[in-house]
């Protein structure tokens, strides 16, 4: 067995080129099926979709769902995306270890100018590091879909309320997926029932409801507005389309103007700065993209 | 006095919270049926002392502040009551809600349905919600997140590669790599995603 590191390396550059390749050409499938879905509702928001800034988006997507207060919007195309890519690397990953390309692992080999004993090592390496890196983006989605699920659950009757307010710039298909819809749907259905069941069934009818907030405390449970966050200033997606939001100091410093309402207060929030703010004071920059929590 | 078994209630719940966080099991304690029908007929009794209340305020116009004090006190009672109820349920109805994702469907139903001496510690309405959650669960896996594993382990994976030793005999398994014959105390190198279901389950262990 005498590998040369080199070869095992030169593999494995050729793979993930490869991978790149192909993805990249997915990449621009994407945008003519996709592209036109929910204009700018992922972060990337008209730039050119790549498997890459997909990506960073949905790491972007994870952090910020997971630190926010409330249930942020459904990123529907980009989810759409990448669970469609799960999909394919699974197969990808399928036909390579079940050697359907056992040709093109056989011109590697000669390549590498190896014996026959090490091609077994060479094809599995390469293999074991996409069945990584496939294993770590599932956790990403299943545990930003997990932590979505759990604040439908947390927040179930204040969605309720915002689907019955018609004021509303988003309806809630924008906010939630429809899997998410219908779990919101029929988790609290048998929630109600079970509550009815035992209990508000045998109360007096003006105590029947649960969703009062007459009372002495509030029966709604809506998010913590005014907890606090930590943000990384971002600044604007793309360099060329200027921000009109974006004010530049006399320092030559750019910086997002934001106003804190209890305290009559106006902060500067300069691009690449962290800052500890209530989440309701930098709520819309983090729609916008333009400002992370972190 | 009014609002104690109220209070009764709570520490219950409390109780059973603090239980499930020290052990880390999913087990629930026995339902307080009758604690709850007792808080129930309480909630009634007040409502009728508040309706009689009313009526003789109604007969002294409304002057009598001791009266209307009184009235207030026994409305706010019987709200304080539906809190308690509501907030035992609705802690019970959560832990169900874990139990169902930790541990897959079936196999959460038939560890908290039956407790050690046969009977079961859930209401007959708590068990028809678990079920109905099970299937939702279930529902919500098959769909469009069948390839990321919903109910799958929520710590991010290290290797692709684990060794785990088994905890409890569970026959054959057939992998990718080969067929393992799972016996107790023996020890194995196999991947992760083939075994997680096996781990949740309590037959492997992760070293």
């Amino acid at each position: 067995m005498n590998i040369d590191i080199d070869d095992i390396l030169a593999d494995l550059d050729r793979d993930t080129t490869a991978v790149d390749q192909t993805l990249t050409s997915q990449g621009q499938n994407d945008t003519t099926v996709f592209g036109s879905d929910v204009p700018g509702s992922d972060k990337a928001g008209g730039a050119a979709v790549s498997p890459v800034r997909d990506f960073e988006a949905l790491m972007t997507h994870w952090r910020n769902e997971r630190l926010s207060p409330e249930l942020l919007p459904y990123p529907h195309a980009l989810m759409a995306r990448m669970l469609r890519r799960v999909q394919e690397q699974l197969e990808h990953i399928e036909c390579i270890s079940m050697g359907y390309l056992e040709t093109l692992g056989e011109e590697d080999n000669d390549a590498a100018g190896d014996s026959g004993s090490n091609s077994n090592v060479l094809n599995k390496l390469p293999l074991l590091c996409m069945e990584a890196d496939l294993e770590r983006l599932k956790f990403v989605l299943r545990s930003y879909v997990r932590c979505r699920l759990a604040k439908v659950d947390k927040y179930s009757l204040y969605l309720r309320q915002l689907a019955q307010d018609n004021e509303r710039m988003v309806p809630l298909s924008g906010l939630l997926s429809r899997q998410e819809l219908e779990y919101h749907e029929r988790h609290s259905a048998i929630l109600l029932k079970l509550l009815n069941n035992t209990i508000l069934r045998h109360m007096p009818p003006e105590l029947q409801a649960v969703d009062d907030n007459e009372g002495s405390v509030k029966m709604v449970e809506e998010p913590e507005w005014d907890r606090f966050v930590f943000v990384y200033v971002r600044g604007p997606s793309s360099p060329r389309d200027p921000d009109p939001a974006l004010e530049v100091g006399p320092d030559g410093q750019c910086f997002y103007n934001v106003m804190i309402q209890g305290l009559r207060e106006e902060v500067e929030l300069t691009v690449g700065g962290i800052y500890v703010m209530r989440y309701n004071v930098v709520r819309e920059l983090i729609m916008e993209g333009k400002v992370e929590l972190i | 006095m009014y609002g104690d078994l109220g209070s009764k209630l709570v520490l219950e719940a409390k109780r059973a919270q603090q239980l499930s966080q020290s052990s880390g099991s999913d087990q629930l304690p026995l339902y307080q049926d009758d604690l709850v029908r007792n808080i129930l007929r309480e909630i009634a009794h007040l409502k009728k002392n508040a309706e009689i209340l009313k009526s003789q305020q109604e007969l002294e116009n409304f002057d009598n502040k001791v009266a209307k004090c009184q009235y207030f006190v026994t409305l706010l009672c019987m709200e304080r009551n539906k809190r308690c109820l509501l907030a035992y349920q609705k802690l019970r109805s959560d832990a169900l809600d874990a139990a169902a994702w930790n541990r897959n469907g079936l196999d959460a139903m038939s560890s908290l349905n039956t407790a050690k001496d046969g009977s079961t510690n859930l209401s007959h309405h708590e068990q028809e919600y678990l079920k109905d959650y099970v299937q939702l669960i279930t529902d919500m896996k098959s769909g469009d997140y069948t390839d990321i594993d919903l109910s799958g382990s929520l710590t991010p994976p290290s290797d692709v590669f684990i060794d785990v030793r088994v905890l409890k005999d569970a026959g054959e398994i057939q992998t990718e790599y080969g067929v393992f014959n799972l016996i107790k105390d023996s020890q194995f190198f196999v991947r992760q995603a083939d075994v997680e279901r096996l781990i949740q389950q309590g037959y492997l262990q992760k070293l």
